[in-house]
């Protein structure tokens, strides 16, 4: 359990992970078991029934999610907020009532002879299918997940971890209830807390209620940088929409400076007066929006922009210009001390926020040493613009993506 | 002068000062915090299309320029903000809405010197005829980014239904054939109406040293003669324009939006019946009503369901959005369930869960300083206490929430759908 206490918070967060394996034969039943979980339990055995609890103690929420994690495993998360104690009108006592709550339902889910309740599964099953069809609304996101099927092939961020349609169609109470056993069994669990409360409550009725657990061999997490390709593969859909999105994405799977990687980031399109901001949008016109990000456990750094279809290629020349022009000629010290300073206001900020204190310290769980905000901002602080300009020499192009229209006319008219 | 307003629900105070150039500012202080979040904000929004200054003729404006006007007044004959941010390190952007245009930072050091940037940059409009044509390029593919958004074109398209002269109905940005007539000439007409100080105000919260504020603003904000500004006021029937709005895109299920078209109100009026209908919708729509409850479980609408209220300067409308196979049949049951309700309306315990819920909200807002200065520049838009809101949840009767319902007509209400292409 790992707890950060600032009493200026006015609210408490609580999140209880657990890693798995990724199982990728199952991948549609944890999901359907994950929105079971935060859907209902024993106790509260409709979703109305829970809501109504959760709305008594204050509007707290209860929610549940799961992602692939940077360490390549799943994490399926079951996180709570609720208002500190202080701050309950006739003395409840809140943050035990709501660790309770989620106890009841992460251990005691709406199930019997080896299989959730059949018409929740029924329901869950349903709504996991409407969340992975409707990716189609967001085109970024579709984009985004398309694309990560060439970026990523044969790797753990290769599919969505909630399973395809089809997969999703053949979960039943049983097989989903097996895969929530299995979970329980196998699962690394680490419970992150944050928020005014010094979180001694928590303790107690987590270490009660987990103690009896049966568990079996436990997942064990490691770092895998993604592979890079031999030849950069080219990737492309169509679909009905006016704008095109560009992926392009970029990988150092040898060396990596995490904290020269940061900034060589956040230079070239991570802020305002980035490269691509600057140069391709400001100046060149040829986006609304070119940006990227590095990955500082795949080793990749993602390009994405959002184009007239007209300008895919020049924008395309104009990003790998911009990379190339750094590996040539660096950085200047204008723009590293810009990307520091945006760098530190980024970084301090999570102190003000017990979620984003959480994400903080979930996303250093394999480190060997976890840095505070300050500490990590002092190691960016550090560097210098040859470690820059190394940190970009080394990135290889290994995939690139379009996602455009290509016979759409841009019209429509609603009637 | 400073004015302290204490507030005993949340125990916060928030500081009010008055420049005198007429620019209102509000102050919340949060002790130990590392950030710190300065909106300036101007009453002029993509509503805003046509207006008279000092009761002069009325000048009409194309659709989109108040985001065009956002966009250009980052860029200055020198540094523009964007690079004078980035000496800092702070973050900044700006928004326009219906009836508004902010300007933000936040920032974890340099506070002083940030404010300093956003008062001068807001102030210091530099509009040519080739900034701007520059950016109607990057404008136009904002807006066809929009529209390949499916919840966008729901939203917008419900306000076009909705509405059949109340400027809401354009799509903020404009479109590209609209923007095509934005001149620098207009960004400049409409800088020096609407950007008056006395149409503007300062949020502030986080950490920062109000004195400081009250400095930085006597030395930077500009004192310009008060101007009487007035948007072209318009004539909206009650009657929703149109009752049914659809589009075909690509979706995986069709989705929804149902608005309830109400007048429209300002002030305190605007605040309590937001209040009673924020309630009325959460008790028959919400997470923990039957209808919902029993509209999922018959496979109508998924947990995307949900509710809220919009309201501004010359509007007001509570809305449900949502995906449904079936979005003609969501509306059907709604309408039904209202029916219903105004005969053996929601029972007193669910109100007082649901106030309950809401005042746990209101705490929780208070945590981060984005939100709370966003919670002061809201209630100085709607020109009451800065903690108006929170006053109005505590008081709110049930009463109140049944005679919204009883008043609520059923049918005065636009749906529009987002289909899939092929259906």
């Amino acid at each position: 359990m790992y707890k950060y206490t600032d009493k200026r918070f006015k609210t408490n967060q609580i999140q209880v992970l657990l890693h798995t394996e990724l199982d990728e034969l199952s991948r549609a039943d944890y999901a359907v078991t994950e929105y079971i979980l935060a859907d209902c339990c024993k106790k509260f055995p409709t979703y109305s029934e829970l809501s109504k609890h959760l709305a008594n103690l204050y509007g707290a929420s209860l929610w549940s999610k799961t992602v692939t994690t940077w360490y390549g495993k799943r994490c399926t998360s079951l996180v709570a907020s609720v208002l500190d104690d202080r701050y309950a009108l006739n003395g409840e006592k809140l943050e035990d009532e709501i660790c309770s709550v989620l106890c009841e339902c992460l251990l005691a889910p709406n199930a019997e002879n080896g299989a959730f309740d059949a018409q929740i599964t029924e329901l869950q099953k349903k709504e996991l299918i409407d969340n992975i069809d409707s990716v189609i609304n967001e085109k970024s996101s579709y984009a985004a997940q398309r694309a990560n099927i060439a970026a990523f092939r044969g790797e753990p961020f290769e599919f969505p971890i909630t399973g395809s349609h089809e997969e999703a169609e053949r979960v039943t109470p049983e097989s989903a209830y097996r895969a929530y056993k299995r979970m329980l069994k196998t699962a690394r669990i680490d419970i992150l807390c944050a928020g005014a409360s010094c979180f001694e409550t928590a303790e107690k009725v987590f270490s009660e209620r987990l103690a009896d657990i049966e568990r079996g061999e436990i997942c064990k997490l490691s770092i895998t940088p993604s592979r890079l390709k031999s030849v950069p593969e080219i990737f492309e859909d169509t679909i009905p929409m006016q704008q095109a999105i560009l992926r392009m994405y970029f990988k150092s799977p040898k060396i990596y400076d995490r904290f020269a990687n940061f900034l060589f980031a956040s230079i070239l399109g991570g802020m305002t007066t980035s490269r691509f901001f600057q140069n391709i949008r400001e100046k060149q016109s040829l986006c609304y929006y070119c940006s990227c990000s590095a990955d500082r456990a795949l080793r990749t750094l993602t390009v994405y922009a959002g184009i007239e279809p007209q300008n895919i290629d020049r924008t395309r020349a104009a990003i790998l210009a911009e990379i190339d022009d750094i590996c040539q000629n660096g950085v200047t010290e204008e723009e590293i001390r810009a990307a520091k300073l945006e760098a530190r206001n980024t970084i301090l900020s999570m102190n003000d926020n017990p979620g984003a204190m959480i994400t903080w310290y979930h996303n250093q769980i394999l480190d060997d040493k976890i840095l505070t905000p300050e500490e990590c901002w002092a190691e960016i602080d550090s560097v210098t613009a040859d470690r820059i300009q190394a940190a970009a020499r080394e990135y290889t192009l290994d995939t690139l993506y379009t996602l455009c229209s290509l016979d759409h006319n841009g019209e429509e008219d609603a009637q | 002068m400073i004015d302290k307003i204490y507030n005993d629900i949340v125990k916060e105070t928030c500081l009010k000062y008055v420049h005198p150039s007429g620019v209102r500012v509000y102050m919340l202080p949060m002790a130990g915090y590392s950030t710190a979040v300065a909106q300036f904000t101007a009453k002029f929004g993509s509503a805003d299309n046509a207006f008279s200054v000092n009761g002069g003729a009325v000048q009409k404006v194309p659709d989109g320029t108040a985001h065009y006007l956002e966009h250009k007044l980052f860029e200055s004959e020198e540094v523009d903000a964007f690079e004078l941010f980035s000496q800092t390190g702070a973050y900044c952007n700006a928004g326009t809405s219906f009836d508004y245009t902010q300007y933000y930072f936040s920032c974890a050091n340099s506070f002083d010197r940030n404010l300093e940037i956003l008062l001068d940059f807001v102030q210091s409009p530099y509009f040519t005829p080739e900034n701007v044509e520059k950016e109607r390029g990057i404008i136009g593919q904002e807006i066809t980014m929009y529209r390949d958004s499916p919840g966008w074109r729901a939203f917008t398209n419900m306000l076009s239904g909705m509405y059949s002269v109340n400027p809401v109905r354009n799509d903020i940005a404009g479109t590209v054939e609209s923007i095509a007539d934005i001149t620098d000439k207009t960004l400049y007409d409409c800088y020096n109406a609407y950007y008056n100080p006395a149409n503007m105000f300062l949020c502030v919260a986080g950490n920062f040293d109000p004195d400081e504020v009250v400095r930085i603003c006597g030395e930077k904000l500009n004192d310009r003669a008060p101007l009487r500004i007035e948007s072209e006021s318009f004539d909206e029937p009650y009657a929703v324009s149109a009752k049914r709005v659809e589009l075909a895109m690509p979706v995986a299920k069709p989705i929804f939006e149902i608005g309830f078209k109400r007048p429209a109100l300002s002030g305190q009026a605007q605040l309590e019946e937001y209040m009673g209908f924020d309630i009325l919708f959460e008790a028959v729509f919400g997470r923990t009503s039957e209808l919902f409850e029993k509209l999922r479980g018959r496979g109508l609408v998924n947990e995307q369901f949900s509710n809220g209220v919009v309201s501004g300067r010359g509007f007001f409308f509570p809305f449900l959005r949502g995906e449904s196979d079936t979005p003609d049949a969501v509306l059907e049951e709604v309408q039904s369930a209202l029916r219903s309700l105004k005969k053996e309306p929601p029972s007193k315990e669910d109100f007082e869960r649901i106030k309950r819920s809401n005042y746990g909200s209101f705490v929780r807002n208070l945590t981060d300083a984005d939100s709370v200065a966003g919670m002061l520049t809201a209630e100085a838009l709607r020109g009451g206490s800065p903690f108006a809101s929170i006053d109005a949840a505590a008081a709110v009767k049930y009463e109140q929430m049944t005679a919204l319902l009883d008043g609520l007509d059923e049918e005065n209400v636009c749906i529009s759908i987002i289909k899939g292409e092929d259906e």
